[in-house]
């Protein structure tokens, strides 16, 4: 769960920084509309991402700041630096706000208001009133800002609750649904997470290494208190203790949980008859303790950086395996030892960094059972949200990527997919509508679908809306698949009214936009009454494959070994040519079309007897005759169009441990070929 | 695997506007491409030959966890390729955002080439070599042809190789 929390954090810096830039750079430079729309898509995904994480401070202002940017938007304003100077305070305030959340709980700021007020009248070209500056939100005043006192106005006891969820936290499970309940039954004063997180190599990712300690003020009995928490969390483990309400208790254990959390709890409690002189160091340490809390338990690395270590690592791996191959007979006992060793360190180290790039779609996945509840509470609709494949890996960047492409989509299932329950009752479905969400790896490239069985895309009121548009007149009647493009087009949105979730028309063409800057594809499928299936391909990048080695004369090529189904030895006897020219392979009575290697990559053909890999790719088989099998091994796909041209017939390229390139066959363009060969049969035959 | 340090300022020794050139024989001729285009030099790796790509593209080649493309000089100017020995070598240079190689039959030397002499192109070339020339210059008693090394990668061309 604190992955989540992080990832939102990370993002939302992100985004703070981004917002930053894109304001700073029209210091310098020409204002152009592009600035704006940017300036508009952060603040729709803050205010998208706050409302997932249940911040509701945050998602108010992000919203109000959306609305001024529309509007910034719509009346094709330039961004004066007086506007700009109030938008970066702006940007002041999320970040005030950010640290508050993290500090003190989901608290506002009593300037968030007058600020908003003051952009809205600067765009809508009334002179600024001078208002007195909102209390001037620096980036590191929050840090100085003091907690939040603990009302302990009503007496009531105090009870220190320890709340750590079973080892396999389950998606069942949800923290923060617990908190928000306690918070019905009394008052969450202080919420500390705690987390043990043992060495990498005993990480079980599905395990949950944290813990709660939390600080509770309520009237209720402490039996229905545990009651309470055993009902929310099955399996977890509750302590609740009762806390005398002595002002110094607060302070107390805050500094012990602080040290607790970087692990020097010897440091940070001294007893109390201590030398000043060591309780100042005392002091120094657990304020040291708290700030080193404050800070991320993750450092966001460029993945330039990654990128280099990567690299960087391959060659040694490259160097390495020189290194191995340059031993003889004569090489002494020491020197042998030593590479051998080195061997194994090179591997440990090569399998470290790569898996520091991949990370289970679940990371990413967790963060939407709650938005989806969330949302569909708010609107009123009845959802079953299922997901599947969570243990797909993909690369970091990709995930983070498609973090808001999905966030749009799920919202977009919920907001206008599936139909108020009474509506679904009329149409004889069941009242819940299911959304599902699940990812896969396949030919190379990682599937994402979002799939609802809600009333499906309504092609007239997209054609309507389009015509309205002015992007085609009233006797256009566009084939289907073109209403479908529109849905991705800037400024496209059906949705009758704005709400707070979707419907501005932003979120499909961001969802675009992103996707294809990964180098994927989004495609949408529909079926009125039935459905919508949105599909994301994104390519795999640094993904790892497993691939089979093949080779033709002297080259060799790597196929993904996911799509082999067998390979045998080629015997004419197994052979069908009609004419002369539409080649079939008989395999075990089932004709198959052939394709040869050597014909597809350009090389004369051979009279060798060869061997036959049969491939298949949703249901689809062709036999591939090739010279022979080099051998199982796992490859980092590399891409061929970074630093040249796209090449049909591949899907990339790899290294290969002697640092030759090997280029990865596309199955899909190989099925493709066959088909060709299969119609002509048919059509012949 | 040479790397050669790229110049922070141009020569501010001598009256002339000088800029650097790597310098390098084909055929007969001395050619040059700007020092600051060049990323390294490296020894001749064989590539990975790319079915249905240009004859003049060699194939591919892993610069430290990159995939680049290697072109041969020879081949993209009409010329005869010859046998790779010890002083063949792939130049690294960047265009655009693209890194790729340039086979040479070797390296000589890097130059200061006076660039206000340089002359425009005779036209004596075929019109499909010719915008590989950048323009001529002499330097002493060498005439050195300069190279558009954009258009002999030619990227933008080439866009996809079709199966």
């Amino acid at each position: 769960m604190d992955s989540l929390m992080q990832l939102f954090y990370d993002e939302a810096n992100e985004m703070v920084e981004g917002m930053e830039q894109v304001l700073l750079a029209l210091e310098s430079g020409e204002p152009d509309p592009e600035t704006v729309n940017a300036l508009f898509r952060y603040a729709h995904s803050f205010k998208g991402n706050s409302a997932a994480m249940g911040f509701t401070h945050l998602s108010k202002f992000t919203h109000g700041l959306e609305s001024a940017m529309e509007a910034l938007r719509k009346e094709q304003r330039t961004l004066t630096p007086e506007l700009a100077t109030l938008l970066l305070q702006a940007v002041d305030m999320i970040r005030t706000l950010l640290e508050r959340t993290r500090t003190e709980g989901d608290v506002g700021d009593p300037t968030c208001e007058p600020l908003l007020q003051q952009i809205n009248a600067v765009i809508n070209g009334e002179t600024p009133q001078p208002v007195p500056a909102p209390s001037a939100p620096m980036p590191s005043a929050p840090v100085q800002t003091a907690p939040a006192e603990p009302p302990t106005t009503q007496g009531a006891p105090q009870y220190r609750i320890t709340y750590q969820p079973a080892p396999t936290l389950s998606a069942e499970h949800d923290p923060l649904q617990l908190l928000t309940e306690l918070q019905e039954y009394g008052q969450v004063i202080e919420c500390r997470f705690r987390e043990q997180i043992p060495p990498l190599e005993q990480l079980k990712t599905d395990a949950c290494y944290g813990s709660w300690e939390l600080l509770y003020e309520t009237a209720f009995e402490p039996a229905i208190v545990r009651a309470l928490l055993e009902l929310a969390a099955e399996g977890a483990e509750v302590r609740i203790e009762p806390v005398n309400a002595a002002p110094t208790e607060t302070a107390q254990p805050t500094a012990a949980v602080n040290a607790a959390a970087a692990s020097q709890p010897s440091v940070a409690t001294p007893p109390p008859t201590e030398t000043p002189a060591a309780a100042a160091a005392a002091a120094t340490a657990a304020v040291n303790a708290a700030a080193s809390k404050g800070e991320a338990q993750s450092i966001r690395v460029s993945t330039e950086k990654i990128d280099a270590l990567m690299n960087l690592v391959s060659e040694i791996v490259i160097a390495q395996s020189m290194l191995s191959s340059a031993q003889t007979a004569d090489t002494d006992e020491r020197t042998r030892a030593a590479i051998t060793q080195m061997e194994r360190h090179v591997r440990d180290l090569h399998e470290r960094v790569m898996a520091i790039r991949l990370l289970p779609v679940s990371y990413l996945f967790n963060r939407f059972p709650r938005m989806v509840r969330d949302t569909a509470a708010k609107l009123g609709k009845k959802v079953n949200f299922e997901v599947e494949g969570e243990e797909t890996e993909l690369d970091r960047t990709l995930l983070e990527a498609l973090s808001d492409p999905l966030t749009h989509l799920i919202r977009n299932a919920i907001d206008h997919g599936i139909e108020p329950p009474d509506e679904r009752r009329q149409n004889g479905k069941p009242e819940t509508g299911t959304i599902k969400l699940s990812a896969y790896q396949s030919e190379g490239r990682i599937y994402i679908e979002v799939r609802d069985d809600g009333r499906g895309i309504n092609t007239e009121r997209v054609r309507q809306k389009a015509i309205q548009l002015g992007w085609i007149t009233e006797n256009d009647h566009p084939a289907e698949e073109t209403l479908y493009d529109f849905l991705f087009q800037p400024g496209f949105s059906t949705a009758q009214q704005v709400s707070d979730l979707s419907g501005r028309g932003v979120g499909m063409d961001v969802v675009k936009r992103n996707v294809e800057s990964l180098g994927g594809s989004i495609s949408v499928q529909s079926k009125r009454g039935e459905g919508t299936r949105f599909l994301l391909r994104v390519p795999l990048t640094l993904a790892i494959m497993d691939g089979l080695g093949l080779t033709v004369a002297d080259e060799h090529y790597i196929v993904p070994l996911t799509a082999v189904v067998e390979a045998f030895q080629y015997e004419s006897l197994q052979h069908t040519a009609l004419f002369d020219q539409y080649e079939m392979v008989n395999v075990r009575g089932e004709f198959i079309p052939l394709v040869r290697l050597r014909q597809f990559v350009g090389l004369p053909e051979t009279d060798h007897d060869g061997l036959i890999v049969v491939l298949e790719q949703e249901g689809e088989q062709i036999a591939l005759l090739i010279d022979g099998i080099a051998g199982q091994q796992q490859v980092v796909l590399k891409s061929l169009e970074e630093n040249f041209v796209r090449v049909h017939g591949f899907a990339g390229a790899t290294i290969l441990g002697d640092g030759r390139v090997a280029l990865i066959l596309d199955v899909s363009d190989l099925i493709r070929r066959g088909r060709q060969s299969a119609e002509r049969y048919a059509a012949v035959a | 695997m040479t790397t050669i340090t790229q110049p922070t300022e141009t020569t501010t020794a001598t009256e002339m506007n000088t800029d650097k050139y790597l310098v390098f024989q084909i055929g007969n001729e001395t050619y040059g491409v700007p020092l600051l285009q060049v990323q390294e030099i490296r020894t001749y790796t064989p590539a990975t030959r790319v079915p249905n790509a240009p004859d003049y593209v060699l194939g591919v080649i892993n610069l430290r966890g990159n995939i680049i493309a290697v072109i041969d000089a020879r081949t993209r100017f009409g010329l005869p390729p010859l046998p790779e020995d010890e002083s063949t070598v792939v130049v690294v240079a960047q265009v655009s955002d693209k890194i790729f190689g340039l086979r040479l039959d070797s390296v000589s030397d890097v130059m200061d080439i006076p660039i206000d002499q340089v002359q425009p192109t005779p036209p004596i070339a075929s019109e499909a070599t010719q915008r590989f020339l950048s323009g001529v210059v002499q330097v002493g008693e060498r005439v050195v042809i300069l190279l558009n090394l954009r258009e002999i990668f030619d990227i933008d061309a080439l866009s996809s190789i079709a199966a």
